[in-house]
């Protein structure tokens, strides 16, 4: 009796580990997934408490927010099933059946004093469970840089990343003024082109801005004097100084991320060569030394490289120096083969990256070289862009293009996948800079 | 001799008893002679003593008439004595008469006896001659007795092998009956063993071709789920290379997918997200037409390692 009862356990033991495999044994290797964006139902906010409308719907900001970053594709408004204002009313089987794996409800609420409130839930439509949920107090004139924040939060929890919805471009328009004198400015606007405030205006063309690391003073050329000078101005109060004043070129400015340097093409040598300027000393350091023209200079994020463009090679490519402090370490080395003409390099914010403006037979798109890969990936399809730039999560660059032969901003996602124009501005704009991140 | 004492018990006592009388008469005779009163020439011893005459005539005359009494007494028993005297003179002679009488019996016995043990000697010899007949015959009968038991002996032995014979038969009988029946029984068996083996095999076979059929249909799943997951997998931009995810779906019948546990994290929140997603989003997957089959897709590991 004994012995049958050992026996049957030692069965039952090695039934039971037999089994166990058994059931490990279904498993299922995914190594491939689709590219693409999320799909995301924002519904619109219930304002039906509200005395007056808000200038802007929320939600429709939201909406464009997501979706120009590439990383969603919000449901367009007409084909939400349900209008659901908070987490109570979500029936997620219907949200699940589109397929929708994030749903965002909310609702507005007057707090008095052209004060509102807004409260929104983001849903995980899939499992069922509440991913963030927020409330905001806010006034009327804040209405779209809370529709940003909100963006920010959505992006962030979905993704991974900062949103970059709050940040601001910079870029020059050159206006054509009624007497037929042109008239330069220097502007800063949302990252979606809208409030656009004009910084500086000049009679002379501005160039080349580039932000501080920390988002508060913006460096340009300007010819206001007749000739190129780098002027670093701040932001909010306006107040600015010359930097430099070379004879010859005095371009191409931008910041080191430490803040400490900026480098800067000069041609007081005779021929245009990339320098460093030490912000506090006002030490100069030249990086490059050849008979060709070497310009446009951009740091690496971690400031140990620099990669400008050179003709050297008999055509402009892009080219790339590592650099210890202000100083270069070492010789250049080229980086760009594809393609006739390649300029205008930018780090993305992750280093493994660069944005450029690619010249292939007579047209200059955008283009972006994975640095480990050095596969490069032509993310625009029109005939004169240039100026990239990288938003500061990565997910977007932002560039100048030319449309009805004028000047436009234009932001593409990095995967290629989504384009918008910003056509809010007037006049021809070039030279987009993207904001780094707030520091508020 | 005692069965003819026996057989003539009665006289021969009798004459006893009569030899006994009057042999005892003999003696009795002599001592019945009367014998002389004394008592009566004794004088009566009177005591002087000073009394009251009254009294002393009182019993003066007490003792005159006890005198008196006394000599009625003695007369009385004198004639009695006188009577006997005579009594016994009859019953003498009638006595002698008996005897007389006796001796003539007697003679008459021992002649009566002479003629009966002569008839006795002659009966002792029939009875003998019938004995040696009995013993002759008991002889006889012994033989016969014996004969006939020898012979029973015989018969018996004759039916007790008989028996043993049919005994034997009989257990020979139902030894070769328990034989068939035991072959039969292990024919059947036999043939059952061989049923149940054939059937086993054909089970064996069967459970085969249906676990071969169900592998199939089970890969064939996995296969179409695969692709429908990998289909429904967004993978998420601007995320670390080299992040793998493996989670454990439990499904149910349908291919609802109910519950989706992370058993190996990326480590990267939107990753585990994307994966987790990606799963419920293929629900339902397709699962074998067979329930049964299906049943043994109730829980499927998915890894996702993207390749570059």
């Amino acid at each position: 009796m004994k012995l049958r009862h050992l026996l049957s356990i030692v069965c039952g033991g090695l039934w039971l580990i037999m089994s166990l495999p058994l059931q490990a044994a279904l498993t299922i290797q995914i190594t491939e997934g689709v590219v693409g964006a999320m799909p995301i139902a924002i519904v619109p906010f219930d304002n039906s408490t509200l005395k007056s409308p808000l200038p802007y719907n929320l939600s429709d900001i939201i909406t464009t927010d997501l979706g120009r970053s590439g990383r969603f594709a919000p449901m367009p408004e007409q084909d939400l099933i349900a209008r659901p204002h908070d987490g109570s009313a979500v029936r997620f089987a219907d949200w699940r059946l589109l397929n929708m794996e994030s749903l965002v409800v909310g609702r507005l609420r007057e707090l008095g004093g052209a004060r509102y409130e807004v409260q929104f839930q983001l849903f995980d439509v899939f499992k069922g469970e509440q991913l963030a949920g927020y409330s905001i107090a806010f006034a009327a004139d804040d209405v779209r840089r809370t529709a940003h924040r909100i963006s920010d939060l959505i992006y962030e929890k979905l993704t991974g990343q900062r949103g970059a919805f709050s940040t601001r471009i910079a870029y020059i328009t050159a206006i054509k003024a009624a007497d037929k004198s042109r008239e330069y400015r220097l502007s800063i606007a949302d990252a979606d082109g809208f409030n656009e405030q004009v910084i500086l205006d000049s009679k002379q063309p501005l160039m080349s801005p580039s932000w501080s690391p920390d988002g508060e003073k913006l460096v340009y050329v300007t010819f206001e004097s007749g000739r190129p000078e780098i002027f670093v101005q701040e932001v909010f109060s306006g107040e600015r100084r010359r930097i430099t004043d070379f004879p010859g070129l005095n371009n191409a400015p931008v910041w080191s991320p430490d803040g400490r340097y900026l480098a800067m093409t000069l041609s007081k040598t005779g021929n245009p060569e990339v320098h460093t300027y030490n912000l506090q000393t006002g030490a100069l350091s030249q990086v490059t030394r050849h008979p060709g023209i070497d310009t446009e200079p951009n740091w690496s994020p971690d400031g140990r490289k620099l990669v400008f463009t050179s003709d050297r090679g008999g055509r402009p490519q892009l080219y790339m120096v590592n650099m210890s402090g202000a100083n270069k370490s070492g010789q250049p080395q080229r980086l760009t083969f594809e393609g006739e003409y390649n300029s205008r390099g930018t780090f993305s914010p992750d280093g493994q990256r660069l944005a450029m403006v690619h010249g292939q037979q007579g047209a200059f798109r955008i283009a972006v070289l994975e640095l480990a890969s050095r596969n490069l990936q032509v993310l625009t399809d029109s005939r004169l862009d240039e100026s990239p730039s990288f938003a500061p999560n990565g997910s977007m660059i932002i560039y100048a293009t030319e449309s009805q032969n004028r000047g436009v901003l234009a932001a593409v996602s990095v995967d290629g996948r989504v384009h918008q124009r910003l056509e809010l501005q007037q006049g021809d704009v070039r030279e987009p800079a993207w904001s780094p991140f707030s520091t508020q | 001799m005692f069965r003819v004492i026996r057989n003539n018990l009665v006289p021969i006592l009798i004459a006893l008893a009569v030899h006994a009388v009057l042999f005892l008469m003999l003696f009795i005779g002599f001592d019945w002679t009367p014998k002389p009163a004394t008592l009566q020439n004794q004088p009566n011893v009177v005591k002087a003593t000073a009394v009251d005459a009254g009294k002393v005539k009182a019993e003066l005359d007490r003792l005159k008439q006890a005198e008196r009494q006394k000599q009625q007494q003695e007369a009385a028993r004198i004639d009695k004595l006188k009577q006997q005297e005579r009594e016994m003179q009859q019953r003498r002679a009638a006595e002698e008469k008996n005897l007389a009488e006796l001796k003539k019996k007697r003679a008459a016995e021992e002649r009566r006896q002479q003629q009966e043990q002569q008839r006795l000697q002659k009966i002792k010899e029939e009875k003998a001659a019938l004995e040696q007949k009995r013993l002759a015959e008991q002889k006889l009968l012994a033989e016969l007795e014996r004969k006939r038991k020898v012979e029973q002996a015989e018969a018996k032995k004759i039916a007790e092998a008989k028996k043993a014979a049919e005994a034997k038969k009989a257990a020979e009988a139902k030894k070769a009956e328990e034989e068939a029946r035991r072959k039969a029984a292990e024919a059947k068996r036999r043939e059952d063993e061989r049923r149940q083996a054939l059937m086993a095999q054909l089970d064996a076979e069967e459970t085969e071709r249906a676990e071969a059929a169900a592998q199939g249909e089970i890969d064939k799943s996995l296969a179409l789920i695969r692709q429908k997951v990998t289909r429904h997998w967004l993978k998420p931009a601007g995320v670390p290379k080299g992040l793998a995810c493996t989670v454990r779906v439990h499904i149910i019948p349908g291919g609802d997918v109910v519950g989706v546990t992370i058993i190996k994290s990326s480590g990267n929140a939107v990753f585990d997200r994307s994966v987790e997603s990606a799963v419920r989003k293929a629900a339902p997957l397709p699962l074998p037409a067979d329930p049964a089959v299906a049943a043994r897709m109730r829980e499927i590991d998915f890894e996702f390692i993207p390749e570059a």
